[in-house]
């Protein structure tokens, strides 16, 4: 992994400016030095810079511990077309004008390019905890992380996975969710704040467990993982992220879960907790020697309408092995973009 | 007094027009209507006022009761080359309203229903021509708030929040308008409506709802927005601590938000204000636990009091040896703190916040200042006109910079308009980054010209040094005309970027013509 260097540390007001060709895995080995973080989580082994992430190429969303993009972005610098150099102003809030790094961040490049980002930084976590749970009902999962994200004891780390999923993990006598929640920050944070979701997490109906789980799932760089395992022969044709709000997140991930009987397997993972609305990632597996590109992309098709009869919002569409069919090209576009050209 | 005014250039076929859409009884061309449009709160204008001039009346007042008739009038004024200014509740202080071009005058207020609420997801879709006091009436006895209390509540609508990106006092908690937005409509010139999609986790794509906001009106019209909305908190702790000055205050303030505490409350007073709290509170002692500073609000109507007595009239006509002497006063500064949310919640929180003051050497004042705050926080708009009255100025100035910044713009802002005005400040809005400060700032003159000169040229010496120091011009009152002309500085090489979106979506320039620096 080449090594990150700083352009800029501003370690009081925890802002840190990066050079965007970095890998955020890099920078967050630069940052461990100071005893900082960026707060993400399993970009180990992506090998993307940052301006893939920033200019909307990759999802950040489900590697993210506090907030979203425009919370760990406090400022972009960018090329323009013409060879100058530009940068966002930097200010924790400001109320001059429109806010330009909501156009230049999922601007694919189009108007300027990327090249560094001061990013918000936070201190190393003291502490941390963990918890893993088998539970009967998936909707009470979801109701209580709802709940407690309103009540903003929102846990820095979640993975929900459903029924069909575990199954895959468990076999198939093990139909129940399995969820993961973590908390970190310090260690008086983490003692409450955990033992408050634990306690509600108990009161549910299902078992708290961490030893039924395979071995490597207690190594701390692979836990908890964003998809469950793939066996030996599988493989990801398609990683979908969409988000939905509250209220439309049950029919869709229990919607999700039937469809993950078709063809080819889905894997449906809740990844992410926002006051309005749950972030999903879903992935396509196929089984090699058993791969049919048209039948791959009629199933990434489905799925795809399956999202928006629900009124989810895609986030990110990254197929493996091939290019973004261009039908789908609208799914990333606005009216409003389509002015600026 | 009889007021000359220019007549309307609206001819009787075009308000006939727009009488078509709206209804004639929602068209007026009447001159009391054209005067009490013609401006916002910008003291500059209020001088203007108390002399009887008004430079920039609007031609017509154009009241539309929903989007498809918004729709309609922009389209209207579009094919003819008709200026439109939207207008909320015309509390605005930085010039944002002031129709230098004439045309109409788009007053959202009949746009004022909170269309639905998804308490699941804790949305709630809203009309934004609705007063902010009215909002939270309305979503209070349903169990939520939406956590936004600028201290023009009473007077400011949800729309002039989205355009000027707004900040209410309780946004360490609560965030800041665009903090709370999940998606807009918005209606541009030509007539088409668009709705944004939900606002972004990722970056897949651009965030329309942040180009939008903040626009003040130069854009299009906001006539709805899904808003974030939280549970009506069910206990509140109150916290107050002296330091001793400002730096140690901030370093307090600095520490609880980069611990991830989100109390809805937490400003800090310099010397000027904690002492005035120690004179003035009413029937207070300082040294006691409980109590209550008079701070801004208080202080403003003392100020009226001793002006009209002409002492400090005369004395403000002077301010640079009343900012000396304010440097001679014994270094306290009084923070305020509220947490809230449900009572385990709040008080853990609480207790955290009274850790982290202790170690930073505060001492513990007690629950009477936070709570006599919380009981006076929206007294201050309200006083401002006494100033005016009593023969002086008076208008503050918002600005905002990383932590490490702070305190070298606060005394560069200071010392450079010191022989100008009288100013303080308070430190508010605060983020794990950085925070506001609000000064306040005070002069008088010899004669109402003056008197604008005067204003004029505190606010242009006071922005310089803002920029010198790396403080963002405003963080959330907007900008303006006031303060338009400081804009393409602070976007640098990306402001031809910020007229490419002008230009791709008003193209014939007709949405609030001048404002933003937006220059034809």
């Amino acid at each position: 992994m080449k090594n990150a260097s700083f352009l800029q540390l501003d370690a009081f007001s925890k802002l840190a400016t990066v050079n965007a060709a970095d890998t955020p895995a890099a920078i967050e080995a630069a940052l461990a030095a100071h005893r900082l973080t960026l707060g993400l989580d399993g970009l180990d082994g992506d090998p993307a810079p940052l301006s893939d992430y920033l200019k909307g190429e990759c999802a950040l969303g489900p590697y993210l511990k506090y907030g979203g993009v425009h919370d760990l972005v406090a400022a972009v610098q960018v090329e323009l077309p013409d060879g100058q150099k530009a940068e966002t102003f930097l200010s924790p809030r400001s109320a001059a004008g429109p806010d330009l790094r909501y156009l230049l961040c999922g601007d694919h490049d189009r108007h300027a390019r990327i090249v560094g980002a001061t990013l918000r930084v936070h201190d190393q976590p003291e502490a941390g905890r963990r918890a893993v749970y088998l539970l009967d009902f998936l909707d009470e999962a979801v109701d209580l992380l709802r709940d407690e994200t309103h009540a903003r004891n929102r846990p820095q780390l979640v993975r929900l996975f459903g029924p069909e999923s575990v199954r895959a993990l468990f076999g198939e006598r093990e139909r129940r969710s399995l969820l993961v929640v973590g908390y970190e920050g310090g260690e008086e944070e983490v003692e409450f704040r955990f033992g408050r979701m634990v306690t509600k997490l108990d009161a549910l109906r299902g078992t708290r467990l961490m030893a039924d789980l395979p071995p490597h799932y207690f190594n701390a760089e692979q836990f908890p993982p964003l998809w469950v395992d793939l066996k030996e022969n599988e493989s990801s044709e398609v990683i979908l992220h969409a988000a939905t709000t509250w209220s439309k997140l049950m029919p869709l991930f229990e919607s999700l879960e039937r469809r993950s009987g078709g063809i080819y397997t889905l894997q449906t993972t809740l990844t992410g907790l926002m006051h309005e609305s749950a972030l999903l990632s879903l992935r396509l597996l196929s089984y090699e020697g058993e791969r049919d590109r048209t039948l791959i992309a009629r199933e990434t098709e489905d799925v795809l309408h399956q999202l928006v009869e629900h009124r989810a919002v895609i986030r990110e569409l990254r197929p493996l092995n091939g290019r973004i069919d261009k039908r789908w090209e609208s799914l990333f576009s606005d009216s409003l973009t389509a002015r600026l050209g | 007094m009889a007021v000359p005014l220019k007549l309307s250039a609206l001819s009787d076929q075009r308000v006939d027009a727009l009488a078509a859409i709206v209804g004639h009884e929602h068209v007026s061309t009447a001159t009391h209507d054209r005067l009490l449009y013609s401006r916002d709160m910008w003291p500059q204008t209020v001088l203007w006022t108390k002399r009887g001039h008004f430079p920039h009346p609007p031609d017509a007042v154009v009241s539309p009761g929903c989007t498809e008739e918004v729709s309609r009038l922009l389209a209207y004024c579009n094919g003819e080359g008709i200026p439109v200014i939207p207008y909320g509740g015309g509390s605005g202080v930085c010039a944002g309203i002031l129709p230098e071009q004439g045309g109409v005058i788009l007053n959202m207020r009949r746009m004022d229903r909170i269309v639905s609420i998804d308490s699941d997801a804790m949305i709630a879709e809203i009309e934004t021509g609705i007063y902010g006091e009215i909002l939270e009436r309305q979503l209070n006895p349903r169990g939520f708030t939406m956590g936004h209390f600028p201290s023009s509540i009473y007077c400011s609508t949800l729309g002039g929040y989205l355009a000027a990106r707004s900040a209410g006092q309780m946004s360490s908690r609560y965030g800041k308008i665009e903090d709370m937005v999940i998606g807009l409509e918005v209606v541009l010139p030509d007539g088409s409506i668009h709705r944004t999609p939900m606002a972004q986790i990722g970056t897949s794509r651009i965030d329309w709802n942040q180009i939008v906001i903040g626009s003040e009106g130069t854009l299009g019209v906001i006539t709805r927005a899904w808003m974030k909305i939280s549970p009506v908190p069910a206990h509140r702790e109150y916290l107050s601590f002296h330091f001793r000055g400002v730096d140690e205050g901030l370093n307090a303030m600095r520490r609880v938000m980069q611990a991830g505490l989100e109390p809805s409350v937490l400003r800090l007073y310099d010397e000027f204000d904690t002492v005035v709290a120690a004179t003035h509170g009413p029937g207070s002692n300082p040294d006691a636990a409980d109590a209550r500073p008079s701070l801004w609000t208080q202080r403003l109507g003392d100020l009226a009091e001793m002006l009209k007595k002409s002492s400090l009239n005369r004395a403000l006509k002077r301010p640079g040896w009343l900012n000396k002497a304010t440097g001679l006063l014994p270094p306290k500064c009084l923070l305020v703190v509220i947490t809230e949310g449900e009572p385990d919640l709040a008080a853990f929180e609480a207790k955290r916040v009274r850790d982290i003051c202790r170690d930073a050497r505060g001492q513990s004042a007690g629950e009477g200042p936070a709570r006599y705050w919380m009981e006076h926080r929206y007294a201050i708009s309200y006083k401002q006109s006494k100033i005016f009255d009593a023969g002086a100025w008076v208008d503050t100035m918002e600005v905002a910079t990383t932590w490490r910044d702070v305190t070298p713009l606060y005394n560069a802002v200071r010392a450079a308009v010191a022989d100008q005005c009288f100013i303080m400040a308070h430190f508010s809005h605060a983020y794990p980054d950085g925070c506001c400060i609000y000064f306040s700032m005070t002069a008088s003159a010899d004669n109402p010209s003056a008197m604008e000169a005067n204003h004029l040229k505190v606010w242009q010496t006071a922005l310089e040094a803002v920029h010198r120091n790396r403080g963002t011009l405003t963080h959330h009152h907007g900008v303006g005309r006031s303060k338009g002309f400081m804009l393409p500085r602070e976007f640098g090489a990306l402001w031809p970027l910020c007229r490419q979106i002008k230009g791709a979506l008003d193209p014939n320039g007709i949405m609030n013509p001048g404002n933003l620096g937006m220059k034809p």
